[in-house]
């Protein structure tokens, strides 16, 4: 598990579909990361970056209901798996691992 | 409110997108539209949804195309290339022979074709250039023509113009260079000054621009009305006013409209010129030269309607209405002359024969052209050369695909016993062929953007390569020919391979038992293809050879005068009324250092064309053409021209200022018997009558023109001769203007050339008040007269050479081959006792018997073609017979070296070796 191939955006859609839980369909999760990290995410990006998470399981997805402001089109939830949640943790145990390497006086800029 | 979603956003990503994920993608995408158009406008909306299809346009989402079982195809194509490359790959010395020599004959065409589109191109860019006409003069003296002339008299363009109904507008210009000395400047008073040359300096009526159609930056052509109205080219105006000048306000001081030009040193046509317009610089491909353009003020005195007022050095062209009958309105101009008396005196016909504006530039070569002539022959010769090259190109790819894919029988004849049909062998040939003529065709695109620069900086030629400027129509030209030659090339070379190769007999070529030789059609062909190849070579040889020894013949001439060593500066201080003392100084100066040995005033130098006069012996009416140069004391012991009979002017004699001296061909054309008899005989100039010399010396001759002419009967006068120039009333006469425009100076033979320049420059200034030194070598001036030889010499040189390097890159092929197929039989006589040489020489024989039916097919069409060529010259090199020896063997030894090669290689193997396999 050292090695795990998530990159820095594929992580924020990730984590972002984690915070969404069950309402984290293609929308939502680009309402969300754009209103919470104040950053553009274009459609395409994002799609991708869902499928291709999809494809290595760190998510799975389910069909849900379908609106008429969607053109009676259905959603898509996308809900991360475990092996999503292993990889997001190991992720953020080797950030943590390096923060804690850092020694104390390589941060203090006078 | 449920609005209208743009459906061909929509459409494009159903046809694209994986159709697992379309649906919820889909509503994805609607729902942001929804939200969003209501925040925006709807065309907003939507141009943000179909940007959004876009950025999902993405290898990911996208579905992977599946193709129908049913359809092998693909598959075929796909093994169609795998084994294109993969025998491309094994045979490594067959692939790179053809494509390079694919790629040289591609670069080698496309090169000349853009030097022939450029050629060919002249003056096409005016509009209505198709009724656009020069009007030359043609005399003819008692039915013989005697002078062409691509100037006019002064009246004619006005003339025509209102007694013609057929001419829309007409115009007429001369050179500056009659009315001023040739270097002047434009100053703008108090801010700037530029040379001008003043040759380039065009004094034009005020229709110039309703014939000639320049498009205008700056002014309006309307404006072209006042006299001393200027308008000058782009580059021009840059020197003179900035770059500013582009972007002014009209009215504002930055704008060039309406400023003041004044010319230095001014002289009687104008002291002031008023800019009304500037235009674009006048393009390389158009015959008409000019720096500036002025409404000069002749045009519009009572002289510019007298015939012979003014020489004739009035350039006139007429644009007819559409749809004018030529023949009709050149038969009504030709008329137009015969009322008037001036031109018809003394027997004389002058013609006005029209040219066809986009024509001049190849097709006229008349005495004062504006710009030296091109050639049309040359150019249609030249792409002749080039079509050749791509040909023996294609023939190379032919022959060694053919000798090659020999190895590929049991390839061809699996296929065949699997079941494939003749028709998709050959489509499998037709792909190689494709894609070795896609390499060639790349390559030589590289090679034409590495090689242009180094082809126009060895010729001298101005060639730009327009393969990136998309919308541009010589861009667009230059695709569609390369991809015209890459389709037709790649047909062409595939469909001869493809036939042969799926010929083959299945189960003979399974068998191992088909010799690889083809039948005997097949065998003839290839043989003729190199008969063919060879003859080429020999003949581009021999043509190369010829131009090169004509050209050096003509450069190595006795030209009966001395061209080494010789300096010529144009003298800008002619009017100076100071010049002769300061030319004393200058010479003195000069010869403290033991500088020259001769220094000598003239009115023009060998090379140069000066203005001719018509001459006859007092007591006839049989004129003829001379020309007529004035010189000094010092010009004959100068230029080392012999005596042949009398004497040389001479300070001893002031009446020299009345005698006139000539050369034997002036001698001949007047009619006396001998030189002696001529001294002391009268002759007189055919305007003013009343101008009787003295013929006191014979000069021999010499060439005064180039070679290309015979030698000009010459009429020399001294410098300060004068003349009559009214044949009745006053007794007034007139010196000659332009009298000393050349100082001539033949350098110590002790003196070095390089270190000489600067002591002339040092003490030219140091003698004439600072002017600047304008000078020129005169070997080299007259040398250039033969620029177009040389160029043509260059040109017909390199295509030969990259012709002989095509076609021995395919001997080298080609033998390596039948050189291979042979080593059984090889080494059998090797162990039967044949030495080396013998076997070199079985492996040669059939090479040097084609190559010598090449010489019989090539040398009687050489010697046609270059007899054809070297007629066109007065004076011609001797065809000698090696001349046509000479490139039979040197195409021989270029074959023997590369059959040598491989033909020794092969000898010296160890038998054993080629023996032991079976």
């Amino acid at each position: 598990m050292n090695k795990v191939p998530l990159g820095e955006f594929e992580e924020i859609v990730l984590l972002t579909v984690a915070i969404l839980f069950d309402e984290a369909y293609g929308v939502s999760i680009k309402k969300e990361i754009e209103d919470r990290l104040d950053r553009k995410v274009s459609v395409g990006a994002m799609q991708t970056a869902l499928r291709r998470m999809e494809k290595k399981g760190f998510l799975d997805s389910r069909f849900g209901e379908a609106t008429q402001i969607r053109g009676g089109k259905r959603k898509r939830y996308f809900r991360v798996t475990p092996y999503g949640k292993r990889v997001l943790a190991s992720v953020r145990d080797n950030r943590n691992q390096l923060w804690e390497a850092i020694p104390k006086i390589a941060f203090e800029f006078k | 409110m449920i609005s209208p979603k743009p459906n061909w956003s929509f459409r494009f990503l159903r046809w694209f997108c994986h159709p697992d994920y379309v649906e919820d993608v889909e509503g994805d995408l609607e729902e942001i539209f929804q939200e969003k158009k209501d925040r925006m406008s709807l065309h907003k909306a939507r141009w943000l949804l179909f940007f959004d299809v876009i950025t999902l346009f993405r290898p990911e989402m996208i579905a992977k195309p599946h193709f129908t079982p049913a359809s092998n195809r693909i598959a075929m194509l796909q093994n169609y290339l795998l084994t294109t490359f993969r025998s491309l790959r094994k045979s490594k010395l067959y692939t790179s022979v053809n494509t390079i020599g694919l790629a040289i004959g591609i670069t080698a065409f496309m090169t000349i074709v853009i030097y022939i589109s450029q050629e060919l191109s002249y003056d096409r860019f005016f509009k209505d250039h198709e009724r656009i006409y020069r009007a030359t003069l043609k005399s003819y003296k008692n039915g013989e023509l005697s002078d062409q002339n691509a100037s006019n008299w002064i009246p004619l363009g006005s003339v025509a113009k209102t007694s013609l109904a057929e001419v829309e507008h007409s115009t007429r210009f001369f050179k500056s260079n009659i009315v001023l000395s040739k270097y002047v400047k434009f100053i703008l008073e108090g801010e700037n000054e530029i040379p001008i040359n003043s040759e380039k300096l065009m004094g034009t009526d005020s229709s110039f621009f309703k014939v000639f159609s320049f498009h205008f930056i700056k002014g309006n052509p309307d404006d072209f009305i006042a006299s001393n109205s200027l308008v000058l080219p782009a580059s021009k105006a840059d020197e003179l006013f900035g770059l500013e000048w582009r972007n002014a306000v009209p009215g504002s001081s930055k704008d060039p409209i309406g400023k003041s030009i004044a010319v230095r040193p001014s002289s009687d046509i104008a002291e002031n010129f008023t800019i009304v317009g500037i235009i674009d610089d006048i393009p390389e491909n158009s015959h008409l030269i000019a720096e500036g353009i002025y409404h000069s003020s002749v045009f519009e005195t009572p002289m510019h309607l007298v015939w012979g007022a003014a020489g004739a050095e009035f350039y006139t062209y007429i644009k007819v209405y559409p749809n004018t009958n030529l023949t009709t309105f050149q038969f009504k101009l030709n008329d137009l002359g015969k009322q008037y008396k001036q031109l018809t005196d003394q027997g004389y016909i002058q013609d006005f024969t029209l040219q066809p504006l986009a024509d001049i530039y190849l097709d006229s070569n008349l005495r004062r052209e504006l710009k030296p002539p091109g050639n049309r022959v040359v150019v249609y010769a030249l792409f002749v050369v080039a079509c050749l090259v791509l040909l023996l190109a294609w023939l190379n790819y032919i022959n060694l695909t053919t000798v090659q894919s020999m190895e590929r029988f049991k390839e061809v004849g699996l296929r065949k016993v699997i079941g494939a049909r003749k028709i998709e062998l050959i489509q499998q040939f037709l792909v190689s062929a494709f894609i070795v003529n896609a390499f060639s065709a790349t390559i030589s695109i590289l090679l034409l953007i590495v090689a242009l620069p180094f082809f126009n900086q060895y010729l001298g030629t101005n060639l730009e390569l327009t393969i990136y400027q998309f919308g541009v129509p010589n861009t667009q030209l230059f695709w569609l020919l390369i991809l015209v030659i890459y389709l037709l090339g790649a047909f062409i070379s595939g469909i001869y391979p493809a036939l042969a190769l799926s010929s083959f007999n299945p189960v003979r070529a399974l068998k191992g038992k088909l010799i690889p030789r083809m039948n005997w059609m097949g065998l003839s062909l290839r043989n003729g293809i190199m008969v063919f190849q060879f003859a080429i070579s020999i003949l581009l040889v021999a043509g190369t050879l010829t131009v090169l020894r004509q050209t050096n013949y003509m450069q190595s001439q006795s030209l009966g005068f001395d061209k080494e060593k010789m300096v010529v500066i144009e003298n800008t201080f002619s009017n100076d009324t100071t010049f002769l003392d300061k030319m004393e100084y200058f010479k003195d100066q000069l010869a403290q250092q033991s500088f020259f040995t001769h220094v000598a005033l003239s009115s023009s130098y060998p090379g140069q064309h000066t203005m001719s006069w018509h001459h006859a012996k007092v007591g006839t009416e049989d004129f003829k053409l001379f020309t007529l140069i004035l010189v000094d004391h010092d010009f004959f012991d100068c230029y080392d021209i012999q005596l042949t009979a009398g004497r040389f002017f001479s300070k001893e004699f002031p009446s020299d200022r009345q005698n006139v001296i000539i050369n034997e061909a002036g001698i001949q054309a007047l009619g006396y018997a001998s030189a002696e008899e001529a001294i002391q005989t009268k002759i007189k100039d055919q305007v003013h009558q009343r101008n009787v010399r003295e013929i006191v010396g014979v000069a021999a001759n010499h060439h005064h023109s180039s070679l290309h002419e015979e030698v000009e009967p010459i009429v020399y006068l001294l410098t300060d001769a004068e003349f009559y120039y009214n044949n009745t009333g006053s007794d007034q006469k007139a010196s000659f203007n332009y009298n000393k425009e050349f100082i001539t100076i033949k350098i110590s033979q002790e003196k070095e050339l390089s270190e000489a320049i600067t002591t002339l420059q040092d003490t030219w200034k140091k003698s004439f008040a600072n002017g600047d030194l304008h000078f020129f070598f005169l070997d080299d001036r007259y040398n250039q007269q033969y620029q177009s030889e040389v160029l043509f010499g260059k040109v017909f040189g390199m295509f030969s050479s990259l012709a002989i390097l095509i076609a021995s890159l395919g001997l080298i092929g080609f033998i390596a081959y039948s050189v291979r197929q042979r080593t059984k039989d090889i080494g059998i006589r090797k162990v039967l006792g044949a030495s080396v040489a013998n076997l070199w020489l079985t492996l040669s024989k059939d090479y040097i018997k084609l190559i010598l039916i090449a010489c019989v097919v090539a040398l009687p069409i050489a010697y046609f073609l270059i007899q054809h060529w070297i007629d066109g010259f007065a004076y011609r090199t001797k065809l000698f017979w090696w001349l046509f020896a000479a490139p039979g063997v040197m195409v021989l030894v270029i074959a023997l070296l590369s059959v040598s090669a491989q033909a020794i290689r092969a000898a010296l193997a160890n038998p054993v070796d080629s023996l032991r396999n079976e």
